[in-house]
């Protein structure tokens, strides 16, 4: 029991963070409440970089305490830090300003229990608590679009889960035990493990915003506030895409191929998102569209899981990757306004801005040396290396569209006149967001390649 | 009893069902013509006409006391488990629920101080 606890102290740090920062927010001290959850996942971030290495499991083989749920604590700590205060920056003195902080923290929590469930129910409780909270805080402007984005969000959530739920009866009862490895058993029988794991991936494609679960995700985007968007783009995405790496670890390709499923969701996800994202006129929405093109990308780390020895690396840098150019390229939009116009003409007015934006929207292309590509590229080696070559070809025609989606972005800033208008400004909170994920985006992706060699 | 012959039952009662509907409209055809007055489309109010439209809209006032409610009904339900164990695992269990139930009274105490309690 005392180990058990041990090993789980970054989530518990991460409970007893939220628990603060909800008793401060009912003290009305929304300042105090926003210290308390960076001071809190800092923390819990440390401890887990200290843990890592560690290869074990928690509360009878429930919990797995390994190399993906540390890492999960690890990206998505700093992550709801940056997310928070790019929220303080958006929502300063808003009505309830301090609940959103802690229902962050309560969403982040929701992804790190996905990230290193071993058992179906711990999928399904983290599920439902990483999106629920994120329902709640895309609801808080408490207007028609947010309200109706909210309801999108929710609406496919329940129904989503109740589809996984009803799927992953079948698992339950064909092994015997909720385990996940009890289906690791290539006895049963493979078309109710294949019916489970469709519906599987159905709950979890909700969360990650992949193909045809996706629709959710621009109108959310767009009613909820940008600092929640990017907070939706980012946290409960890696969380289930970490949970369906635990899965497929155990799920034998004899009974299941689930690499092909996988891929073909990653390629029509890539694509849609791709080409989707040319048509629109909206930052916010082009970045949703660009979101779900992203998760395709990350399937490929999934499809490498016990077949190519850089599937967790690639998922664990793409992880940090992304979250690093996302929530760049989500803050310059809250400091510049979320209209394609909006953009006009910013590399006059606002140089250094206009230049972070083009680097994080090339990083999201996969140009070298930033991060995107160091993640991209190690996604790339693992599809090939678990004999997926077609599916990493379309990825590199994938991102050969992504580039003219960036440009529609980058043309504006740079090659077309202002429209007179009031000139937003930048909150300290988006400055120091934009100008340490640009640092860090330079410097992942040096260090990263430095590190490969 | 064979399924069939249950099927057969089913199919029976189903053709006498209707075979009664068909019947009761037979009657009412019988009887003679009906005529289509605007009167006969009022709702009946006791001779008098409706003062308000049906079609209201009213704010359902108690649905945040509906969802407080539903949700800490619901967590009550992993008390039975609990207290099937309880004796077994001892004061562990105790300990456990203790912070289960901490947890869902602060949820109580946040709805508080956002006057989710106030009366309407």
């Amino acid at each position: 029991m005392a180990t058990d606890l041990l090993n789980i102290s970054p989530q518990l740090i991460v409970l007893s963070t939220t628990v603060i920062v909800l008793c401060l927010e009912m003290a009305r001290l929304p300042r105090a409440a926003l210290w308390a959850l960076v001071v809190g996942m800092l923390t819990a971030t440390g401890v887990a970089v200290d843990m890592l290495g560690t290869d074990t499991t928690a509360f009878s083989t429930t919990f797995r305490v390994d190399a993906l749920s540390l890492w999960a604590v690890i990206i998505l700590g700093p992550a709801t830090i940056l997310f928070a205060l790019l929220g303080r920056s958006e929502l300063k003195d808003s009505a309830r300003e301090g609940t959103i902080y802690s229902l962050m923290g309560f969403s982040a929590l929701g992804a790190m229990i996905l990230a290193g469930s071993g058992d179906l129910m711990f999928i399904v409780l983290g599920l439902l608590i990483s999106t629920l909270a994120g329902m709640a805080m895309a609801a808080h402007p408490r207007n028609d679009p947010s309200s109706e984005g909210a309801m999108k969000y929710f609406i496919y959530g329940s129904v989503a889960g109740a589809i996984m739920l009803f799927g992953l009866t079948f698992w339950a009862g064909l092994a015997g035990t909720t385990l996940i490895s009890g289906i690791n058993n290539p006895d049963l029988s493979s078309y109710a493990v294949m019916f489970g794991f469709i519906t599987l991936v159905i709950g979890i494609g909700y969360a990650a915003s992949l193909f045809p679960v996706h629709f959710w995700t621009p109108d959310t985007f767009e009613g909820a506030p940008v600092s929640i968007a990017a907070y939706l783009s980012v946290v409960p995405k890696i969380g289930a895409l970490f949970a369906l790496a635990q899965v497929v670890r155990d799920l034998p390709v004899s009974l299941v191929d689930w690499p092909l499923i996988l891929a073909v969701l990653a390629a029509l996800s890539m694509t849609f998102g791709n080409v989707v994202a040319l048509w629109q006129d909206n930052v916010i929405r082009l970045l949703a569209y660009s979101t779900i093109a992203q998760s395709g990308y990350y399937l490929l780390g999934v499809i490498g899981v016990g077949q190519s020895t850089l599937a967790i690396d690639s998922m664990v840098v793409f992880g940090v990757a992304y979250l690093l150019m996302n929530a760049g390229a989500f803050a310059i939009t809250l400091g510049e306004g979320t209209r394609l116009d909006d953009f006009k003409g910013m590399g006059k007015r606002r140089p250094w801005q206009a230049v972070g934006m083009t680097i994080f929207l090339l990083s999201l292309v996969g140009m070298p040396p930033l991060a995107g590509f160091a993640g991209k590229f190690l996604l790339f080696g693992a599809a090939i290396e678990s004999g997926y070559s077609w599916l990493a070809v379309v990825a590199i025609l994938n991102s050969a569209i992504s580039l003219a989606v960036y440009m529609r972005i980058v043309v504006p800033i740079f090659f077309q006149e202002a429209e007179d208008g009031q000139i937003r400004t930048y909150a300290p909170g988006t400055s120091f967001v934009w100008i340490s994920t640009l640092a860090l985006t330079i410097a992942a992706g040096i260090g990263v390649q430095w590190f490969l060699g | 009893m064979a399924p069939l012959t249950q099927y057969l039952l089913l199919l029976g009662m189903g053709i006498t069902t209707a075979g009664l509907v068909w019947m009761l409209y037979l009657i009412k055809q019988s009887l003679g013509q009906t005529l289509d007055e605007p009167g006969k489309d009022i709702p009946a109010e006791s001779g008098n006409l409706a003062p308000k439209p049906a079609w209201l809209r009213y704010h359902v006032h108690y649905y945040g006391y509906a969802l407080l409610f539903l949700a800490f009904d619901m967590e009550m339900a992993y008390m039975y488990p609990w207290a099937v164990v309880y004796r077994e695992v001892g004061i562990l269990a105790l300990l456990d629920m203790g912070v289960f139930l901490m947890i869902l009274f602060l949820g109580l105490i946040y709805t508080w101080t956002q006057l989710g309690l106030k009366r309407q």
